[in-house]
């Protein structure tokens, strides 16, 4: 459980603070520094509790934890190596958006390094193939742009004055959205397909089910997001406050949607075994 | 409402759930095995290069110890532990390491002396 809980808060918080930068730096938003600086500091904080309790996977006991010759171990292997990425990765980040406009491109490389953490240690690496990691990487890209935009628009909507603001920024995601987000699923979908094989292990095995249950939330996710872009943006646009009200909760459910997304991944990556 | 949601999850997911990629292909004595003698050593034989981090033995349900595993210090996948033999009644051996993929890995096997 602890270990799906710190899988849950390194999502979390690499998306999230990774997804601000990202949207910060293509859609021209205001950086939020204490949002991005917050979540960061959650992916920080994951990373490190993570990497002591597969120290206690080795023991069996908590002593694992801080036990020096088992994280030494979990040092020399691609656990190891996926620590340091995130840890340099965030820590760039957070550098990063000290700088303003300019600190965004050192921001971003290092979201983009604390992703690339995800392409050394995990079911999908484990396939060794660098197209497999890389159209991982482009997911995970996808899904912070998606993520960070959430906040800024949300915000935006609700405040009358910004209702001009929100229609843009809502209008620029959403044609960037009609490429990424098709991309974004074709690319889980392919994923998926090599991880699980065959139709009998997709229905069958404890992964396969997981798996269809990420696919039908994204599924809802999908259905609200073409409700945002084709019923609210379009009548904000005509200066409809209500329709910026219902966007603002609409968002809301999206986020909610997210973290139980964000949390079958990490039961996923945790605790269940692929199929053989 | 939430309680039945959350019933509903978990009889989907049950199953194969796991807590990690096991790949100890063999042991000596073999699972379930039933001796006459008591053994001196096992010998646990994996599928890949793992690091054993902890091996412990219960014997009758009551004595349990750590196996000695300082001579182990490389990611290898042959091991022949020695141990010291505690007389008749039902042996079980629990097994933690890392995989050379950094995967933690867990297992357990049992036998009888009679």
């Amino acid at each position: 459980m602890a270990s799906i809980l710190a899988k849950f808060g390194l999502y979390l918080g690499v998306f999230t603070s990774f997804g601000s930068v990202l949207v910060s730096l293509v859609l021209q938003l205001k950086i939020n520094r204490p949002f991005i600086i917050f979540f960061a500091v959650i992916g920080l904080f994951a990373t490190l509790v993570g990497f002591c309790l597969r120290g206690a996977m080795l023991t069996g006991d908590v002593s694992g934890m801080t036990d020096p010759e088992m994280l030494g171990l979990l040092w020399t292997t691609p656990v190891g190596t996926a620590f340091v990425l995130r840890v340099v990765g965030l820590g760039l980040l957070i550098v990063g958006v000290f700088l303003g406009r300019r600190g965004l491109l050192l921001s971003t490389i290092g979201g983009i390094i604390a992703l690339w953490s995800f392409a050394h240690i995990g079911h999908i690496p484990d396939r060794d193939s660098i197209m497999l990691n890389l159209i991982l990487l482009f997911h995970l890209v996808a899904v912070c742009f998606w993520i960070g935009v959430l906040s800024p628009l949300r915000k935006l909507s609700l405040h009358p004055a910004q209702l001009p603001e929100a229609v843009s920024v809502g209008h620029r995601f959403g044609r960037l959205a009609m490429v990424l987000v098709p991309l974004l699923v074709l690319a889980g979908l392919y994923m998926g397909y090599v991880l699980v094989g065959t139709l009998s292990a997709l229905v069958n095995g404890a992964y396969g089910r997981a798996l269809i249950i990420k696919v039908i939330l994204v599924g809802g996710l999908l259905t609200l997001a073409a409700a945002n872009k084709m019923r609210f943006i379009p009548r904000m646009q005509a200066g409809d406050h209500t329709a910026a009200r219902h966007l603002a909760r609409s968002i809301l459910v999206e986020w909610g949607v997210f973290i139980v997304i964000l949390s079958m991944t990490a039961i996923l990556t945790s605790v269940l075994t692929l199929p053989m | 409402m939430k309680r039945t949601l959350l019933t509903v999850l978990f009889a989907f997911l049950s199953g194969t759930a796991a807590v990690a990629h096991s790949l100890l292909e063999t042991t000596l004595p073999a699972h379930e095995a039933a001796l006459t003698d008591a053994p001196t050593e096992i010998v646990m034989n994996f599928t890949s290069g793992i690091r054993l981090t902890r091996v412990s033995m219960t014997h009758a349900d009551e004595t349990r110890v750590d196996l000695n595993l300082s001579e182990f210090r490389d990611f290898i996948s042959d091991y022949v532990i020695p141990l010291e033999p505690m007389g008749i009644g039902a042996y079980l051996v629990e097994w933690r390491g890392l995989g050379d993929d950094g995967h933690a890995l867990n297992g357990s096997f049992a036998f009888t002396v009679e």
